[in-house]
C-alpha cells in the first residue's frame, strides 16, 4: 500500500535498515535453531561438526535419553508447582512491599528502603541460611524453595518506581474523598492499573523459579520432590561416577543430550513470552522512561 | 575469590562446631542424640510388633540378623548421577528386613556433595555413617574427631575380614600407624586405570609391534605424524599424542622412573621424592621438549579437555593418549567403530625406562584412597550395627552376596548362569537394552553399583564392557605390585606440618607446572634448568620433603 512516493534516499535507508534487522534477527535466531537442530541430529554428526543448520540424520535418540529418566515427569510437575506457587508468593510480596514505599506519606519510608537495600549487598551466606531453613522445619518441603529469597529487592524497586509514576497522588486523594480507605484503594484502583508491571514481575519471577535448582539441591532430600532442573542436570552428567562400576558411557552423546535438555528446559517457559510480551515492552518502557 | 574465602571460613566454622560437639558428647550433643533416639524408638515400636518375634534366622541371602529389634540408621550416601533411590531397591529392602537394620538415606549427587557435606556438618546433626566421601572430607571429619575408629567392630564381619586377609599388602592402607582404622575400606578391583591408549589399527597399518620403550613409542608417533593414517588425503592432520589434560603429559615422567608429583623411590631406600625437583626431571623435560618441537605432542595440549579429545577422536585424528579403561577406551570402542572403519584401541603396557624399569603411573591401591568407603560418626548410637550392616557388601559370592547383587543384580533379570552354572553373564536386557539404555544405565536402575564400603573384583565391570578393556587391563595388571611401590598413600600430617606443606606447595605446584609447560614449548630454554631448581629450593621444597619422609617412614612400618 503506497500512500506517498518514497524518495531514493528513503528507499535506500529502508532497504538497508531492513537488511540490517534481518541480519540481526538471524544472529539471534541461528544459535537457537542450531540447538534445536542439534538436539534432533545424530550425536556423532554433532560431535564431528557436521550439523550446520538443519538436523543431520534426524533421530529422536537424544530426547529418548532425556525422557527415559524415571524421575523426569514427577520433576516436571514439581517445577510447575514450584513456579506457580513461588511466583504467586513473590509477586504478592513484591506488590505489598512496593506500594507502601511508593506513597509519599508512608511512615518510615526511608528506613524500610534502607533495610531492603542492605540485603542487596549483604547476605547471611549459604550455611546460616540453611540452618535457618532447618530450624523453621522447612527442609524437604515446598516452602524451603518458594519462601527464602522469594522477594527480590531489585524487582521491588522497579515496581515502586512504577507505582510512583503511574498512580499519582491526585488519584489517591479523589478516591479517599469518595470514601475509600488505603486497602480499598490499593486493591481496587492501584492494582488494576498495574497489570503491565505485574506481567513483567510474573515473567521475571517465573523464569527465576523455573530455572532455580540450587535451593532445591540444598534443601530437598527426597527425590520425588526434585525440580526438573536438578534432574536435567543429572542426565547431563550421567555416568560420570568415579566408582568401580562407573564409566563415562554417556561421553559420546553427552554434547547432544545437552542440546536436548536445553530444549526441554526452555520450551515451556518460552511459551509464556507471547502472552506476556505486550505487557512486557509496555511495563519496562514505563519503568525506565519515567523512572 | 572473596566468596571462596568466605565459604572456606564458614566450612571451618562448621567443622569447629562439629568437633566441639564431638568432644562434649555427654553435654551439648546429648540433646540431639536423645531426639534421634526418641524418633527411632517410635519407629521401632511401630515395626517391632509384627516382625521382631518372627525374624527369620535363615533367609535366602544367608545373612545373619544384626539387631534383635529393628533399628534405623541414618546414612549419608553420596552417589553418582543416575543411580536411583536406594529406598527403591528390592535387595536393599530385603537385606534390611533380614538384618533388622533399616536405613534412612540421605543421597546427594556425588559431584555436588561438597556443598551438601558442608551443610550437613554445619547443621551439627551428623548421620550415623557417611558413605563414599572424598579424601579431604574424610580428613576433615577425622581432624574434627567427628568419626570413630571402627577396627574393634570388624570382629563380626567375616566377609570383610576375609577380603582383608586375602590382601595382606593392603594392611597399611586400612590401618593407621597407631593401629586404628577410621574407615570401612572400599576395595576397587580396577587397580590399573589410566593407561596409555593407542590406535591398534594404525599400529597394524604401520606394521609395528606394541611399543614398550621410549624409542618404540617415538617410532609409532613419527609414523602417525608422517603418514595419512585416517586416509582423508591430508597426511599432516593426525595428532600423535594428545590427552584429556596436561597431566597426561606430566605422567610420562614414569618413563624416567618417577611418578608425577610426590612419589616413593624404591631404588633409593624408599625415600619420598618430588618429580619436579628430581635430577632426572631434566632428562624428561629434554624429551618432551623434543616431542613438542617435532610436533608429536598435540599443540593444544595445555588447554585440552576430555571433550576436545572426544571430538578429535570422532574426527579420526588422535593417535595416542592416556585415558580411562572405563572411560575413553570403553566408550570409544562401543561407539566409534560404527562410524570409523577399522577403529580399534588398545592400552599398552607401561613405557619402559632406559634401565628397564616399567611401572604404571595410573595404578591405585586396591583400597581406594581418593574415595573413602564409609565412616561411622561419634554421635552414632549404633556403631557396631552400622559396621556390621556393611559386611554384606564385601561378599562377592553369587548369586546373593551383597557386592555381587549390587554389581550383577538379579538372576534371570540382569544376569544369567551358563549351562553348568560355573560362570555368569549379563543378560541381553543389560547388554542390548530395549529402551536404549547403556549397560551401565540399565544396571543402575536396580543396583547401587557398589558406591559404598564394598569389595568389587575387576570382573564385576568387565563383563559389560568392550573386550578391549579386558585385554588392556591385562597388559597393565602384571605391573600393579611394582607400581604400587612408587605410590604415596594419603598421609596424615600434624596440624603444623600440614600448614607448612600447604603454604609451601601452593606456590610450588603452580610454579613447576607453569615452568614445565614453558620448558616443553621452548618458551624458556633448558639452560635455565638450574635457576628453576634453585627457585623451587628457595620456596622451601626441602622442608616439605623432610615432612613427607618422616611421615611416610612412620606409615610404612608394618602394623602389629
Amino acid at each position: 500500500m503506497k500512500t506517498q512516493k518514497l524518495s531514493v534516499g528513503d528507499k535506500i535507508f529502508k532497504t538497508a535498515n531492513g537488511l540490517l534487522l534481518i541480519i540481526f534477527c538471524a544472529l539471534i535466531l541461528y544459535p537457537l535453531l542450531w540447538i534445536v537442530s542439534g538436539s534432533f541430529s545424530d550425536p556423532f554428526a554433532l560431535m564431528t561438526g557436521k550439523v550446520h543448520l538443519w538436523p543431520v540424520n534426524p533421530t529422536l535418540r537424544l530426547y529418548k535419553v532425556v525422557f527415559m529418566h524415571p524421575d523426569i515427569w514427577t520433576s516436571y510437575g514439581n517445577t510447575i508447582v514450584y513456579t506457580i506457587v513461588g511466583t504467586f508468593i513473590s509477586v504478592a510480596l513484591t506488590c505489598l512491599a512496593a506500594y507502601p514505599l511508593s506513597r509519599q506519606e508512608f511512615f518510615g519510608k526511608k528506613f524500610f528502603t534502607a533495610v531492603l537495600m542492605i540485603t542487596m549487598f549483604f547476605s547471611g551466606g549459604m550455611i546460616p541460611t540453611f540452618l535457618l531453613v532447618q530450624q523453621l522445619n522447612m527442609l524437604d518441603t515446598i516452602w524451603a524453595i518458594v519462601l527464602p529469597g522469594s522477594m527480590s529487592v531489585y524487582n521491588t524497586i522497579v515496581m515502586r518506581t512504577f507505582f510512583i509514576t503511574t498512580i499519582p497522588k491526585d488519584l489517591e486523594d479523589s478516591a479517599f474523598l469518595d470514601g475509600a480507605n488505603d486497602i480499598q484503594f490499593f486493591g481496587k484502583i492501584a492494582l488494576p492499573l498495574s497489570k503491565a508491571i505485574m506481567a513483567v514481575m510474573v515473567l521475571f519471577y517465573g523464569v527465576t523459579h523455573w530455572n532455580s535448582w540450587f535451593s532445591a539441591f540444598l534443601y530437598m532430600s527426597s527425590r520425588e520432590r526434585y525440580p526438573l532442573q536438578l534432574i536435567l542436570r543429572e542426565i547431563l552428567i550421567q555416568g560420570n561416577t568415579s566408582i568401580a562400576g562407573g564409566g563415562g558411557d554417556n561421553d559420546l552423546i553427552g554434547e547432544g543430550v545437552k542440546f536436548a535438555t536445553m530444549v526441554v528446559a526452555t520450551v515451556p517457559i518460552m511459551c509464556l513470552y507471547p502472552f506476556l510480551q505486550k505487557y512486557f515492552t509496555k511495563g519496562v518502557m514505563i519503568g525506565s522512561l519515567k523512572g | 575469590m572473596k566468596s571462596k574465602h568466605l565459604m572456606v571460613s564458614l566450612v571451618l566454622l562448621g567443622l569447629l562446631s562439629a568437633s566441639f560437639s564431638g568432644c562434649s558428647s555427654s553435654t551439648s550433643s546429648s540433646s540431639t542424640s536423645s531426639d534421634a533416639g526418641t524418633s527411632t524408638s517410635s519407629t521401632i515400636s511401630s515395626v517391632s510388633s509384627d516382625s521382631a518375634q518372627t525374624a527369620p534366622a535363615e533367609n535366602e541371602y544367608g545373612v545373619a540378623q544384626i539387631s534383635p529389634t529393628p533399628i534405623t540408621l541414618r546414612i549419608y550416601a553420596s552417589k553418582g548421577a543416575g543411580t536411583p533411590d536406594y529406598n527403591d531397591m528390592e535387595h536393599m529392602k530385603k537385606y534390611s528386613e533380614f538384618t533388622n537394620v533399616f536405613v534412612e538415606w540421605e543421597q546427594p549427587p556425588q559431584d555436588l556433595s561438597t556443598e551438601r557435606f558442608n551443610i550437613v556438618i554445619a547443621s551439627n546433626d551428623l548421620p550415623d555413617m557417611f558413605w563414599n566421601i572424598k579424601e579431604d572430607q574424610f580428613t576433615q571429619l577425622k581432624t574434627a574427631q567427628a568419626i570413630i575408629p571402627v577396627q574393634d567392630y570388624f570382629a563380626n564381619c567375616p566377609n570383610m575380614l576375609q577380603v582383608i586377609s586375602d590382601h595382606p599388602e593392603m594392611e597399611n592402607y586400612i590401618y593407621d600407624p597407631d593401629g586404628n582404622a577410621y574407615s570401612l575400606p572400599f576395595f576397587d578391583g580396577l587397580t590399573v586405570n589410566d593407561p596409555m591408549i593407542l590406535r591398534k589399527d594404525w599400529l597394524d597399518k604401520l606394521g609395528m609391534e606394541l611399543p614398550v620403550t621410549k624409542d618404540d613409542w617415538y617410532q609409532y608417533w613419527c609414523g602417525v605424524r608422517d603418514n595419512d593414517m585416517n586416509g582423508n588425503g591430508d597426511p599432516s592432520d593426525e595428532i600423535p599424542l594428545s590427552g584429556t589434560s596436561f597431566d597426561g603429559i606430566l605422567s610420562l615422567v614414569s618413563a624416567f622412573e618417577m611418578d608425577n608429583g610426590f612419589f616413593v623411590d624404591p631404588s633409593d631406600g624408599n625415600k619420598v621424592k618430588y618429580s619436579f625437583y628430581d635430577p632426572r626431571y631434566e632428562d624428561y623435560l629434554t624429551w618432551i621438549h623434543q616431542l613438542w618441537e617435532e610436533k608429536i605432542i598435540d599443540s593444544d595440549i595445555l588447554t585440552t579437555d576430555s571433550k576436545t579429545l572426544t571430538n578429535n577422536t570422532a574426527l579420526n585424528l588422535v593417535g595416542s593418549y592416556r585415558g580411562k579403561l572405563n572411560g575413553q577406551l570403553n566408550t570409544f570402542m562401543t561407539t566409534m567403530p560404527e562410524n570409523i572403519e577399522g577403529f580399534e584401541l588398545l592400552a599398552t603396557e607401561p613405557i619402559m625406562s632406559d634401565n628397564g624399569v616399567q611401572f604404571h603411573p595410573g595404578s591405585v591401591p586396591l583400597v581406594r584412597t581418593d574415595t573413602i568407603g564409609g565412616v561411622v560418626t561419634v554421635t552414632s548410637e549404633y556403631p557396631k550395627e552400622a559396621v556390621e550392616y556393611c559386611d554384606w557388601f564385601y561378599d562377592f559370592s553369587d548369586p546373593y552376596g551383597g557386592a555381587f547383587m549390587n554389581i550383577f543384580g538379579y538372576e534371570g533379570v540382569t544376569f544369567q548362569y551358563n549351562a553348568d552354572k560355573t560362570d555368569y553373564e549379563y543378560t541381553d536386557w543389560v547388554l542390548n537394552n530395549p529402551d536404549g539404555l547403556s549397560p551401565q544405565q540399565a544396571l543402575q536402575t536396580m543396583t547401587t553399583r557398589c558406591q559404598h564400603p564394598s569389595y568389587v573384583p575387576p570382573i564385576g565391570s568387565f563383563k559389560m564392557w568392550h573386550p578391549a578393556t579386558v585385554a588392556s587391563y591385562e597388559n597393565n595388571e602384571p605391573f600393579y605390585t611394582e607400581s604400587l611401590k612408587y605410590k604415596i598413600p594419603n598421609l596424615t600430617f600434624s596440624d603444623a606440618d600440614a600448614k607448612t606443606v600447604r603454604s609451601i606447595m601452593a606456590d610450588v605446584t603452580t610454579y613447576v607446572e607453569e615452568m614445565t609447560a614453558k620448558f616443553m614449548t621452548g618458551e624458556v630454554s633448558l639452560d635455565e634448568y638450574d635457576t628453576y631448581v634453585q627457585t623451587i629450593q628457595s620456596m622451601g621444597i626441602d622442608e616439605v620433603l623432610d615432612i613427607y619422609n618422616t611421615t611416610y617412614s612412620v606409615w610404612n612400618q608394618p602394623r602389629s
